[in-house]
């Protein structure tokens, strides 16, 4: 690992004004909360920093407050307390759930939620020192030609990683809005909009820019009779990414279906929002037949590479699976 | 002095470390027999300890402690060197007979394993606990083998992908299933004390077990490893 200087700072600002200047200075810096992730990336090669903020030692950035009908979760809230928070498991269960499923419960106790949504990718050519791939600067996405057996099969191109988080596509259907702050002072946007395409910037998963830093998520708390449900598939049980996740939020009464949010995790580079199918269900009595039709149109343009076809059917499934879950 | 080892494998580390520990300890036992003979007054063959006493086989009267035969006697140090290039005829052999009982989920491609037994031929079990723990370990690496396990190279470029212990995907504590063991114990003429291996039985059997029970559940026949969902979806599936 090359070595770097870490520095703990008092205050989102003064993060903001360290990265700013070092960018001014063309050095490399990043923040950290959990490091969790980002010391994984230094060992691995993939990013060499000259400087390491730890974010830390901000005091009042880990916190769940229920206040006016939202849920208020500070960008250093460790997922392990987000999925024991007793008020969280009795009314966002889905996000109890998701966070309970990321990564190992040793990684669980020191990643945070704004470093899950931050993530890179866990692409194993771009984790691999032995490949200078697309997205770390080289010519290729050696998916295409490669093996293929995890990577996306909607929405990407010309690099075909997957989003890794587990709690983005959960927080995604609960329409959680995530706020930013950065040298123009503090923004809050939907969650939806913070992650970005291959085709709009193959080089990074989202909207940050440098100087800007994930401060807070905001989640609606749900319409009382809305059930959520997170599904996860994966080789292994505990420390393994997903090979198809599938996050739903359904608002129904007597099995009518008023309003369906359908995300998806580990099929696209980012949380896939199957819009179709949330507007077929919208009025639908939901039973076996409309929640497998719905997972039929959310699944409509997939794009499966050689070696992962087999995610089509996981995750139409899934989809059904969390759908008839959820009246 | 135990035998040079190439290696941890072949499950040999009682079979050839045993030896040699028993004939060091004979050693040992020689030499406090002639001490003791010297201190009685008689000769070796005429001494027998028991009990943590040495006394003349026909006179048990006459007797000594062994912490007095050796008090005067410093630092006894046994010495052997066992030879393992056993004859052909004396090759143990080991039996085992696993069973699994195992819910495929036909959506996912998961496999949850319900209930293991595993039944082995190790001789006489010289450690209860260690014994059962090997076999126990043996299975999970079994189970590893058999669902996730695999080193996976990329074909263009000839370079393996998921060398590190991330996506090596070892069995964690949800994979490893309450491992039930019997020991049908027998006494293995040529092993330590009549004992025979135990480490590497557990894996072979797991393996092949499992494979068979997910034919049982579904009426497929997987004959490539790792059984991986995407392996196991196209299979049911089709």
């Amino acid at each position: 690992m090359k070595s770097f200087e870490n520095i703990d700072v008092k205050s989102v600002k003064e993060a903001v004004n360290l990265l700013q200047k070092f960018q001014q200075q063309k050095k490399t810096a990043a923040v950290v909360g959990g490091g969790s992730e980002y010391l994984q990336l230094m060992k691995d090669h993939v990013v060499e920093p000259d400087y390491l903020i730890n974010l830390k030692t901000i005091p009042g950035l880990d916190y769940i407050k229920e206040e006016r009908g939202a849920f208020r979760i500070g960008a250093l809230t460790k997922l392990a307390d987000i999925e024991m928070h007793p008020t969280i498991q009795e009314k966002l269960l889905i996000l109890s759930s998701a966070a309970g499923e990321a990564a190992s419960p040793q990684i669980r106790n020191a990643g945070t939620i704004a470093g899950n949504l931050c993530q890179r990718p866990f692409c194993w050519y771009f984790r691999s020192a032995n490949f200078t791939c697309l997205r770390k600067g080289g010519q290729v996405c050696y998916t295409v030609t490669g093996d293929s057996r995890f990577h996306a099969i909607l929405g990407a191109g010309p690099s075909y990683i997957v989003h890794p988080s587990d709690t983005a596509p959960a927080l995604v259907a609960l329409g959680a809005q995530i706020k930013i702050a950065g040298p123009a002072g503090e923004k809050t946007i939907p969650l939806e909009k913070f992650f970005l395409l291959p085709s709009v910037d193959y080089k990074r998963e989202n909207i940050l820019t440098a100087g800007e830093i994930v401060t807070e998520i905001i989640v609606p708390a749900p319409k009382s009779g809305s059930k959520g449900f997170y599904h996860k598939v994966r080789e292994r049980l505990a420390w393994d990414h997903a090979i198809v996740a599938v996050a739903t939020v359904v608002e129904s009464s007597a099995g009518v279906v008023s309003n369906a949010h359908v995300v998806m995790g580990g099929v696209a580079p980012i949380p896939w929002r199957a819009a179709k199918a949330e507007e077929f269900l919208r009025g639908k009595k939901l039973d076996e037949a409309s929640a497998r039709q719905a997972g039929e149109i959310a699944l409509e343009g997939a794009k499966p590479l050689k070696d992962n076809s087999y995610k089509v059917k996981i995750a139409q499934d899934l989809i059904q699976r969390g759908l008839l879950a959820s009246v | 002095m135990t035998p040079y080892s190439v290696g941890e494998s072949g499950s040999r580390t009682t079979a050839f470390t045993g030896p040699a520990v028993v004939a060091a300890a004979e050693d040992v036992r020689k030499q406090i027999f002639n001490l003791a003979a010297s201190q009685l007054k008689t000769k070796a063959e005429e001494i027998e300890l028991r009990n943590g006493e040495v006394f003349v086989k026909n006179d048990p009267t006459q007797k000594r402690a062994l912490s007095q035969v050796v008090a005067q006697a410093g630092e006894l140090i046994g010495r052997a060197t066992t030879n393992p290039n056993f004859p052909k005829e004396m090759d143990g052999k080991c039996f085992s007979a696993h069973f699994a009982e195992v819910e495929v989920d036909t959506w996912t491609g998961h496999v949850q394993i319900t209930r293991y037994v595993a039944a082995h031929d190790s001789g006489t079990i010289l450690n209860r606990l260690t014994a059962e723990s090997q076999i126990k370990g043996g299975v999970v690496q079994g189970i590893g083998m058999a669902f996730s396990e695999e080193l996976i190279i990329d074909k263009v470029t000839a370079t393996p992908i998921n060398p590190n212990y991330r996506d090596a995907k070892v069995p964690t504590h949800l994979e490893a299933p309450e491992v039930e063991v019997i020991f049908v114990e027998n006494y293995d003429p040529y092993g330590v004390f009549g004992g025979k291996v135990v480490g590497e039985p557990p894996i072979t059997a797991a393996v092949a077990t499992i494979a068979n029970a997910i034919f049982n559940a579904t009426g497929k026949r997987f004959k490539e490893l790792p059984m991986t969902p995407d392996k196991i979806v196209r299979a049911v599936q089709v």
